[in-house]
Parts: structure tokens; sequence; C-alpha cells
């Protein structure tokens, strides 16, 4: 080598690793959390930083570079990790039956009361996690860009490629999802007994 | 509901919001209950770390790329 690979005069490549690496624990988790294996995880974050490196001349400055890099996540999730694994892509209900519109009109009430939050409160962390991993993975990955990494709807919509009405879709269905799967666990655990009011349970 | 939640409704809209959940205990409860499963969800759910040595592994790939190409 006769010169540095990162001399300041290529184009903004020389800060790549300063400015992105900030963001190595957002894109794990979520890559751990898609694919739910931690040798998965790493090897899609380490592909999708190689990813990120040689399109960085195309990252425009001042853009926002985090939901960039997720965008190369997903879609090394997509194209790489779903082929490897053989899994056919999954009917996408959300962008088949349409917008956040039909998703709020058509889903019947999962019919959950006031008593009842007080007993979520009892469901365990790994039991969010559970209820988590069953989701679909573009519920989940709506969810995990919302409800973990506190993206906006427009930039999970970015990152995702998809309609802001799409995200509200999947996220909506995706969580009403996880409430009823969180209420079935709580059931399955005798901390809420089907069809009694909460407040009748006696303890002790 | 979950509009609401996310801060995401536009102020007149959140305000009338508000004001119909002050007088409706059922969509009250029921807001309770979405912003208690998101707030499970965010509180929760752990964040997983990054293993050690990742970045350093991830920086030993792009030297090898950057050393292929010289």
């Amino acid at each position: 080598m006769t010169t540095t690979a990162h001399s300041d005069t290529q184009g903004g490549k020389w800060d790549f690793e300063s400015a992105t690496m900030p963001f190595v624990d957002g894109l794990y988790n979520a890559a751990y959390r898609m694919s739910r294996n931690a040798q998965d995880a790493e090897d899609l974050v380490q592909e999708a930083y190689l990813k990120a490196y040689k399109y960085y001349d195309k990252f425009e400055e001042g853009t926002n570079l985090k939901a960039w890099l997720f965008k190369i996540l997903k879609n090394t999730f997509i194209n790489s990790y779903r082929k490897k694994q053989n899994v056919p892509p999954q009917a996408d209900f959300a962008d088949i039956e349409g917008g956040f519109e039909s998703a709020v009109s058509d889903q019947a009430p999962v019919a959950i009361e006031d008593p009842e939050t007080e007993l979520l409160a009892e469901v365990l962390d790994e039991d969010v996690q559970r209820a988590l991993d069953e989701l679909s993975d573009d519920y989940r990955m709506a969810v995990v860009l919302a409800d973990l990494e506190g993206f906006s709807y427009k930039e999970i919509a970015e990152i995702l490629d998809v309609p802001v009405g799409t995200v509200m879709s999947r996220l909506y269905r995706g969580r009403r999802k996880l409430e009823s799967t969180l209420l079935d666990y709580a059931r399955e655990y005798g901390y809420l007994r089907e069809r009694e009011p909460v407040k009748m349970r006696t303890r002790g | 509901m979950y509009l609401a939640s996310d801060n995401q409704l536009e102020d007149d809209v959140a305000i009338h919001f508000e004001q119909h959940l002050e007088k409706c205990p059922h969509c009250a409860g029921r807001f309770q209950a979405v912003v208690h499963v998101l707030t499970l969800v965010r509180k929760r759910c752990r964040r997983v770390p990054a293993p050690q040595g990742l970045i350093v592994r991830i920086r030993q790939h792009i030297r090898i790329v950057e050393e292929g190409k010289s």
C-alpha cells in the first residue's frame, strides 16, 4: 500500500467507522430479534457493515445515517438470510389487504378491559421476548424498529421500503398480536382466569 | 389508540381524543391497556448487546476489503 486507505480525500470513507460504529449495538439487537440466533445476528451485522462500507459514498451526507444502516441490514436479512434458510417469503397480509383503515376495521377486537392491564404486569420478561419471537417477520421488524429502536413511522417506511400506511398497519397488527399472546400466557399461568374479572382473584 | 400512544396524532385530534377519554371509561381502559403493552415491550424486552469483539471483526473485514482493492 502506497497511500493510506483512509486518507481524508476519500469522499468521506475515512470517517466511515467513527460515523457508523455507534449504531453497532442497535443493529445487532435488531439482527438478533430478526434471526433469533446470536451467530446469525453477528453474520448479518458484519455483512451489512461491509455493504454499507462499499456504498458509503452513495450515502447522502446530512440524511439519516441510522435509518440508512438499518435499511441495509433489512435488505441483508431478506436477501441473504431468508434465502440461506430456504424460508419461503411470508405472505404479507398487511400489503394484500390494504392500508391501516382496513386493518383496523376488519380485525375482531381482542376485548381487553381495564382490569386485565394489571395482570399483564405479571407477565415475565422472557414472555415478552417469546411473544415478539412468535410474530411474523414483517410484523416483528416493524415492532422492533418502532418499540425497541425508537424509529418514527416515516423512518420505518423508509427502512422497509413501504408506505407509511403499511407501517401503521403492520404495527397495529403486530402489537395486537403481541397483546393477545401476552394475555394467553397470563391465562396459561393462571394470572387470569377465563371470563373472570381479575378483582375476583383470591390470594392467600 | 396506537397513534395516540406513539404521540403521532395531530394536535387538534390529540386534544379531542383526550377529551373523549375523560368521558368514556371503556376507551380510557382500552387506552391504558395499549400503553401498558407498549411499555412492557419497550422496557422489559432486553436489548441484546453486540458481542465483544464484533467491532474488531468488522474492522478486520473492512481492512481485508481495502487491501483487496489496492
